[in-house]
């Protein structure tokens, strides 16, 4: 019994040790006002449970609401507030209050309950309230997480990507050698395991539609390969080998298909793997450089860079009859294209009239294209699986860091990885639970 | 060509430490990063000119010695430098059936990482295609893009951006 209460001790304190450096580079004033009170505790007698340190579950939810761009945290400092008073919440400024518990059962484990109140309804009737039962401390942050999904969709009626995960590559020299490796992470930044370290580059992650896998691109033996690993056991598939470009591999939504790039007969073209039967079917054809496929999530057109029309440009191949037309004017260098979820917006890197290169946001139904970040160099847009926000990579002076934005611009942070550099973010679907 | 100027040439090549034929003896290594390129034959050899002008012995080594040649922005036509240069490498690859050469085609780091390694492949490619009309058959050589993975300069500017636009050799054994 002791033995266990330590390890619990000593397993929760290095997860809590690890600092997390997101900052709000932009719009910290947009989104709906929250308060968030932290969690009463009650403890049992049992001084092994009283020893456990656990993970904040409160601030857990409140960084997610708050790093969603969606909701404006207001900080409460006191806990004394009743949060039956909504009055005094609607002077607070906030819309909606959140509050809970954890309730110590006694054998290391916690009840843990949750309640919403909307400040502006009058009644005290709460609008969410959950009680998860006999959780362990390990499970807080994950559980703080699948809150966090509950209250975002209940509040905007859009669901929530905070249990979701991200990957991502990261560069550090390490004894004279330049190390790649390809992390996955949960979306907030922790919980990074690495899945594959490699002496040379690692490119292009994409996670299959059922977040089981990732694709993607290594240099193994000085040659391009397109590859698949799984994320529970790290096993690696070789996809393509061939001779010359094998890159940019995309998943069709249904999960059976491969989009990806090759040069074995010349230019770089797009090519559909069929990963069941291995068939092999090419899309494009020319001596353009066509690249960077990404499926409607219809899958029934696939967009790709060319610089068929002479400079860089997004075009759509209609997989249902064949036609291939080209979507974006605007500029002279549009390039990694990818369409949100909901089908009405394609996200890409646009070359702005300042020179920098930038994430920019084109309505699928119009022309305009509208720039949602603003450093020099960004690049490698994934979209998240609700479509609200995008991650990207951005060059800084000294090192690469991945950014995250909303769709529509307003809110941006940057999320630095504590060593070395960081790029190619890739957002995870929404995973089973 | 005068005798006098092969001679030369063969004297350089024989008094340097072979490189090239130590190399191979070294485990598990096939890539040779050293910046030097000599021969430990001793045999006579013979220079060919390039573009009309004759090359000298020691040109010809300092040339053999440069391993990258650059590119302008959005670009893979090669200088008549850079042709300069590869000819020698041509001629080297012509005297030593034994090697093959890696092609690797860079980038700076300006936009699209996939895109970037299609950019990089047209300048591997270029190199690679007056490689062949010198003589050297495809099959003795290897191409690889690394796009912009593998910068030479970290640096933002220009001065880095423009180093790092390259393509590079690297000479392996056959196996």
């Amino acid at each position: 019994m002791l033995l266990r209460g330590l390890i619990i001790l000593l397993l929760s304190s290095t997860v809590l040790a690890k600092p997390l450096y997101i900052e709000i580079t932009g719009g910290q004033d947009t989104g709906i006002p929250i308060a968030i009170l932290p969690f009463n505790t009650k403890q049992a007698s049992d001084p092994i449970d009283r020893a456990v340190e656990f993970e904040d579950i409160a601030e857990i939810i409140g960084n997610d609401l708050h790093n969603s761009g969606h909701f404006r945290n207001l900080s409460v400092d006191d806990a004394d507030h009743d949060e039956q008073d909504l009055g005094y919440w609607k002077n607070f400024g906030a819309a909606n209050l959140i509050s809970g518990e954890v309730i110590s059962r006694g054998r290391g484990m916690y009840d843990v309950t949750i309640q919403v109140m909307d400040v502006y309804k009058g009644n005290h009737k709460p609008i969410l309230h959950k009680r998860f039962t006999e959780k362990y401390p390990g499970q807080f942050r994950a559980l703080a997480h699948h809150i966090s999904d509950l209250v975002f969709e209940k509040i905007t009626g859009i669901r929530g990507f905070f249990s979701t995960r991200i990957a991502y590559i990261t560069v550090e020299r390490v004894k004279g050698e330049t190390v790649h490796t390809l992390t996955v992470a949960d979306a907030d930044g922790y919980n990074d395991q690495p899945l594959l370290a490699a002496n040379y580059p690692l490119m292009s992650p994409k996670w299959s539609p059922d977040g089981k896998k990732i694709a993607f691109v290594s240099f193994r033996d000085n040659r391009a390969s397109t590859n698949i690993v799984e994320v529970a056991t790290g096993n690696i598939e070789v996809v393509t080998k061939f001779p010359g470009i094998n890159g940019a591999p995309a998943w069709s939504p249904d999960g059976t298909k491969l989009a990806l790039v090759l040069s074995k007969d010349g230019s770089p073209k797009i090519y559909v793997l069929n990963l069941l039967n291995k068939e092999l079917v090419q899309l494009t054809t020319g001596g353009s450089i066509d690249t960077e496929p990404n499926w409607h999530p219809s899958g029934t057109a696939i967009f790709f860079t060319s610089n068929r029309g002479g400079k860089p440009q997004i075009y759509r191949a209609n997989l249902l009859s064949g036609e291939v037309a080209r979507v974006t004017f605007q500029g002279d260098y549009n390039a990694t294209p990818s369409i949100t979820p909901d089908g009405r917006h394609l996200v890409m890197l646009h070359q702005s009239s300042k020179g920098n290169y930038n994430i920019a946001v084109q309505d699928m139904d119009g022309s305009r294209v509208k720039l949602i970040t603003r450093s020099k160099l960004d690049e490698s847009p994934s979209v998240a699986p609700n479509g609200i926000m995008v991650l990207y990579g951005m060059s800084e002076a000294s090192q690469n860091v991945l950014g995250a934005v909303t769709l529509d611009g307003k809110f941006r942070m940057r999320i630095p990885v504590q060593d070395g550099n960081v790029k190619e973010p890739a957002w995870s679907p929404f995973l089973a639970e | 060509m005068s005798i006098k100027k092969i001679l030369l040439l063969s004297a350089v090549f024989a008094t340097a430490a072979g490189m090239i034929g130590c190399g191979g003896s070294s485990a598990g290594s096939q890539r040779y990063s050293e910046n030097t390129y000599t021969d430990t034959s001793d045999g006579i050899r013979t220079v060919n000119s390039f573009y009309g002008e004759d090359i000298s012995p020691e040109e010809e080594l300092a040339l053999l010695n440069q391993r990258i040649v650059h590119f302008a922005y959005d670009d893979s036509e090669l200088t008549s430098e850079d042709k300069r240069v590869l000819g020698v490498h041509a001629k080297y690859m012509q005297d030593h059936p034994d090697l093959l050469l890696r092609i690797s085609g860079h980038t700076d780091e300006r936009g699209s990482r996939e895109y970037n390694i299609a950019l990089g492949e047209r300048r591997a490619k270029s190199v690679e295609r007056f490689m062949q009309v010198k003589g050297v058959p495809g099959q003795r050589m290897a191409l690889v893009s690394y796009g912009k993975e593998q910068p030479l300069e970290l640096g933002h500017s220009e001065t880095s951006w423009a180093e790092n636009r390259r393509a590079e050799l690297d000479y392996e054994e056959r196996y």
